[in-house]
């Protein structure tokens, strides 16, 4: 019999030495006619970047006795996902099952280069027989410690928490500032148990925060605003630096003029400028000196918080904004919700108040519609609120305990907020009106009759175009259907959140028939974990999450205007990220409100028409699916379908955002022009960006597209994330700018990664009772230059089969760790590859005749996820993983390690 | 700060806030007495997406929390406690997928060696509308350092939690 050398190196030696033994096959060697049993399946297993394994892991732990050598740190690279064990003893999970037993390995430590500001995530994650028999442990089972290696100081820590219905948590511990760059330990400690666990650092905030331009505001030429010291006017200044009063601004500044600016050259005004108020701030009775900037129109995307809405791009906003410059100007939504934020000094938000009627408003007239009081906080202060019950100041008072975050206000925000106030961040109709109508009360709760008295109080006094209602969580009911059906016949258009229930259930009033039900995503476009999803999904729009899925660096939270608690005890104006399906159907209330703007005569059933027609969303979303129904919201293709004559040109860029890395250095943005299509690109330009890239704009080609270049991936320092927005300037019907944000990052450890000890299994297509997938036949391989080689051989049942080889049958191909020693692979915590694309995985046939001796997986920690890329994944709510063949089927042991 | 609580701050530090396997070791006879524990505030949106308590005896510690992505607590309310004097707990619900839930403190005492608190969580009625917002409700107490070596908080789960600073 053969034993098969674990080392994917070692493979082929392996293969070749079975023509000089017995086993159960007749070989060359014996003098029969056939040969040795053939290779039917073959192949490698890349693995992710920056994975890496606990060196004790329980399969390991068994393989040798219990004991290998873990008194010096673990070495990790500063960027780093690892999969590892702990356990506060050993045992059995399973007394009846000799192959789940797990030996004690309570602390791992590991030493790695953060810089301050990095945080490290600590996810733990319980063996899914612990689970099924209602025996997680009741206490915390894992803790965290941060300690600085060189005195060994504990700078943070940190514990993990049980759950039975939900085994899967996540604490992160964070370098503190002024730390600098250091190396640091981590250890992890077991409390009560055997546990799994992933840690993963996540980059400081300073990696992304780094200016890369210099200042470029643009200022007049020869003129500066002058401030003196006193009243009069020194004498230098008007006669050796020729400096003119112009005006007095008040406070002793005025606005000078070179009184020879005629006489000089008409270039070079900017340097010339500079000097020249560099002198004057050198003189005797001046204060301050600076250039009269010039002052431009805001735009949405020049709002201050605009870098922070990564959900606009997402969505194409700033395109759809060229089309609809007007910012839905003239087009009425109501806000059906908990109201607005009202400051103390009687006044709305600032960011909203110039598109929110005021307080008086015969538009307002009872639209506070919370009428339980227990629900009704307008007690907080009646003067301010009005009274406890129906009135007509839509404001939310905040919750009678504790703080809230103003969900209204934050709602609003997203569809109207101001884009030339310079302050905030911008909505998508900044220039729409926005009707507050309060029926959520104290907690963000309200009441069915509440809510079907303002649905019909904006139907029956056709007060807005537009309904948003970002709230849910009830059954069908007729009563609300009938509300619904109203508004609908007012030609208003109704837009719900689908529901952050992560269910197919149907949810009201979006999953009604007269409401546009929206989905959330998160950064990446991948469908939230915390979304519904069905068949009455209508369309997906940014609904945000605490985890970094575009990889800026930042939680993907969407941000938007709120209110808080500050010094003076009263709650004052802010911004907040947020994440529901509250978040994303906003985006589409805004952008409907964009597309009425430019064509009023736009009724439900157009909007309806154009969205199942795929003129709403982004291309390549494909027929209607249940995440995204008819896919991702696209802001600049709805506003063209809803332009009748558009008289503008813009270029619509696809992707939307640029991520290289060292095994992807270059990328095209193709440039679609969209509106106007008489006007073509007459100039294409592309901005200054930061060293690492380059960029070219090409006319030639149709559509126009835009190179990006990492230029010299060698030269970057690895594993730090770099980010850039590169300003593109054309021309079409007249000079126009578009900014692409570019992100990269490279990985140099290809080498060194190495997901841990993998069994790659043959398994039956369908599970056992127990939820597992049986295997057929196993191989079992360590990493080797950072992959795994694996193989399978026919068995022609002739003999014992061996356990790498395989009967003629229908199998999935999949590979993974038993980090924890449970016989099962591919559990949360553990690496997982599966042919041809984990989360895709497809049946194959293998026969004495199959040859699929090429094979390319990829494993890793990671799960996929339900994405606009990956449409078909489907959720996996019963998988309990690969069961691996228990080691007293066969005469020898399946896991042997090489090289410990 | 009183030699108490130094020994409580100390054993978080070094033992990583990890004693928390069970009550003290030693339980004397049980007595009840009052307790020094007052809510300082509650929110819905606390950012701490593990339910669970959360022990916080240092300012830095508490600017780490108050930074924490989608937060929303009465930030000067937390930062007007003196952790010379007082220190605070979580008490975190964990992540919830809508508005409408809460937790707050409705009763202290010392049971022994174990200072036990009773917490009540707030949920939505089961036919309210509710906000689709994702949250994360806690509340914060400010505890002051007494005799005992165990913080035991009921109900706010289908069993007790348990610290030991």
């Amino acid at each position: 019999m053969v034993v098969r050398d674990v080392l994917g190196g070692s493979v082929l030696v392996s293969i070749l030495a079975l023509s000089g033994c017995g086993g159960g096959s007749s070989t060359a060697d014996d003098g029969g006619d056939s040969t040795a049993p053939a290779t039917v399946v073959s192949g490698s297993i890349g693995i992710e970047a920056n994975t890496r394994v606990d060196i004790d892991t329980a399969d390991k732990l068994r393989l040798v006795d219990g004991y290998l050598d873990a008194s010096s740190p673990q070495v990790l690279p500063g960027s780093v996902i690892l999969g590892g064990y702990v356990s506060d003893r050993s045992g059995s999970r399973d007394p009846s099952d000799p192959n789940d037993d797990y030996d004690s390995d309570p602390i791992d430590r590991y030493q790695l280069v953060l810089n301050e500001g990095d945080q490290v995530e600590l996810q733990t994650f319980y063996s899914y027989y612990l689970v099924s028999n209602n025996r997680v442990p009741a206490n915390y089972p894992l803790s965290i410690t941060l300690r600085r290696a060189s005195d060994q100081v504990v700078l943070d820590s940190a514990q993990t928490n049980p759950d039975a219905s939900s085994p899967v948590y996540s604490v992160q511990v964070t370098v503190p500032k002024g730390s600098g760059t250091a190396t640091y330990y981590l250890d992890i400690e077991a409390i009560d148990g055997p546990m799994r666990y992933v840690i993963n650092t996540l980059p400081s905030e300073s990696a992304t925060a780094l200016a890369f331009d210099w200042p470029r505001y643009q200022f007049a030429n020869d003129e500066a605003l002058v401030s003196l010291a006193d009243q009069g006017m020194p004498r230098t200044l008007t006669a050796s630096l020729a400096a003119s009063p112009v005006r007095l601004l008040g406070n002793n500044t005025w606005l000078m003029r070179r009184s020879d600016a005629k006489a000089l050259s008409s270039s070079g005004g900017s340097r010339r400028t500079a000097n020249w108020i560099h002198e004057l701030r050198r003189q005797p009775g001046v204060k301050s000196a600076t250039p009269n900037y010039k002052v431009f129109a805001q735009s949405p995307t020049s709002e201050p918080l605009y870098p922070k809405q990564w959900h606009y791009p997402l969505i194409n906003a700033p395109a759809a904004w060229q089309l609809a410059p007007s910012g839905g100007s003239g087009v009425r939504v109501a806000v059906v919700d908990t109201g607005l934020f009202l400051g103390i000094n009687g006044s709305w938000h600032p960011d909203l108040s110039d598109n929110v009627p005021p307080l008086g408003s015969t538009l307002l007239s009872g639209s506070d519609f919370v009428s339980q009081s227990d629900l009704d906080n307008d007690s907080a202060n009646t003067s301010l609120y009005g009274p406890v019950g129906r009135d007509s100041i839509p404001a939310d008072p905040g919750s009678a305990v504790g703080s809230n975050v103003f969900h209204g206000t934050h709602v609003a925000g997203t569809i109207a907020a101001d884009a030339n106030n310079n302050i905030g961040g911008t909505g998508l109709a900044f220039n729409a009106s926005l009707l507050p109508v309060r029926v959520l009360g104290e907690g963000g709760s309200g009441s069915l009759d509440d809510l079907i008295a303002g649905l019909n109080w904006v139907a029956s006094g056709n007060q807005a175009e537009i309904v948003n209602l970002s709230l849910g969580g009830l059954p069908f009911v007729q009563s609300l259907e009938d509300a619904l059906e109203s508004l609908n016949a007012k030609q208003i258009t109704v837009v719900a959140a689908a529901g952050n229930s992560a269910s197919s259930s149907r949810e009201y009033p979006a999953a009604s028939r007269y409401a546009v039900a929206v989905s959330a995503v998160d950064g990446a476009g991948n469908l939230t974990s915390y979304s519904n999803f069905g068949d009455w999904i209508d369309i997906a729009a940014p609904g945000g999450s605490a985890a970094d899925a575009n990889l800026d660096g930042q939680p993907d939270l969407v941000l938007s205007t709120s209110a808080a608690l500050g010094d003076s005890g009263n709650f004052e104006p802010s911004y907040l990220g947020l994440a529901g399906t509250s978040m994303a159907a906003p985006h589409v209330s805004g952008i409907f409100a964009l597309m009425k703007g430019v064509n009023g005569n736009l009724q439900p059933s157009n909007f309806e028409a154009l969205l199942k027609s795929g003129a709403l969303t982004r291309d390549g979303s494909g027929p209607r699916n249940d995440q995204f129904g008819y896919g991702i919201l696209d802001s600049a293709k709805a506003v063209t379908a809803a332009l009748d004559n558009p008289s503008v040109t813009v270029l619509s860029p696809d992707p939307y955002y640029v991520n290289l890395n060292d095994q992807k250095t270059s990328e095209i943005v193709t440039l679609t022009r969209i509106g106007d299509l008489s006007n073509d690109v007459s100039s294409c330009s592309v901005g200054s960006s930061p060293a690492w890239l380059s960029e070219a704009c090409d006319r030639s080609t149709s559509p126009v597209n835009v190179s990006f270049v990492l230029t010299d991936p060698a030269s970057l320092d690895p594993n730090v994330p770099l980010k850039t927005s590169v300003q593109i300037t054309y021309t079409t019907d007249t000079q126009r700018t578009l900014e692409i944000p570019v992100s990269a990052q490279v990985v140099t450890d290809a080498e060194e990664r190495d997901a841990g000890l993998h069994f790659v299994l043959l398994v039956r297509t369908e599970p056992d009772e127990n939820g597992n997938y049986l295997t057929e036949a196993q191989d079992s391989v360590q990493a080797d230059n950072g992959q795994y080689v694996f193989s399978f051989r026919h068995y022609d049942g002739v003999g014992e089969q061996e356990p790498d080889e395989v009967r003629p049958g229908t199998y999935y191909l999949v590979g993974g760790t038993d980090l924890d020693n449970d016989g099962i692979i591919c559990q949360p915590g553990e690496a997982c590859a599966e042919y041809p694309v984990s989360g895709l995985r497809e049946a194959i046939h293998v026969d004495q005749n199959t040859d699929l001796t090429s094979i390319r997986m990829t494993t890793g920690f990671s799960r996929p996820t339900i994405s606009a890329a990956t449409p078909d994944v489907l959720p996996r709510p019963d998988f309990a993983g690969y069961r691996l063949i228990p080691e007293d089927d066969f005469v020898r042991p399946l896991k042997k390690l090489s090289g410990e | 700060m009183s030699r108490i609580l130094r020994s409580m701050v100390v054993g978080a530090a070094t033992l990583g806030m990890v004693g928390l396997a069970g009550c003290a070791a030693s339980t004397p006879d049980v007595v009840s007495a009052p307790a020094k524990v007052r809510q300082v505030t509650e929110s819905s949106h606390c950012g701490l997406i593990g339910p669970g308590l959360l022990l916080v005896t240092s300012d830095a510690q508490l600017s780490k929390y108050l930074g924490l992505p989608a937060q929303n607590l009465a930030t000067q309310q937390l930062r007007n406690v003196d952790l010379e004097r007082e220190f605070l707990l979580f008490v975190t619900l964990g992540k919830k997928s809508t508005s409408g839930y809460g937790v707050r403190l409705t009763s202290a005492e010392i049971h022994g060696d174990v200072l036990d608190i009773r917490a009540e969580v707030r949920s939505p009625p089961k036919d309210a509308i509710l906000a689709q917002v994702m949250t994360s409700p806690c509340a914060v107490l400010a505890v002051e350092p007494g005799n005992w070596n165990a913080i035991r908080v009921t109900g706010v789960g289908d069993s007790p939690l348990l610290l030991r600073p």
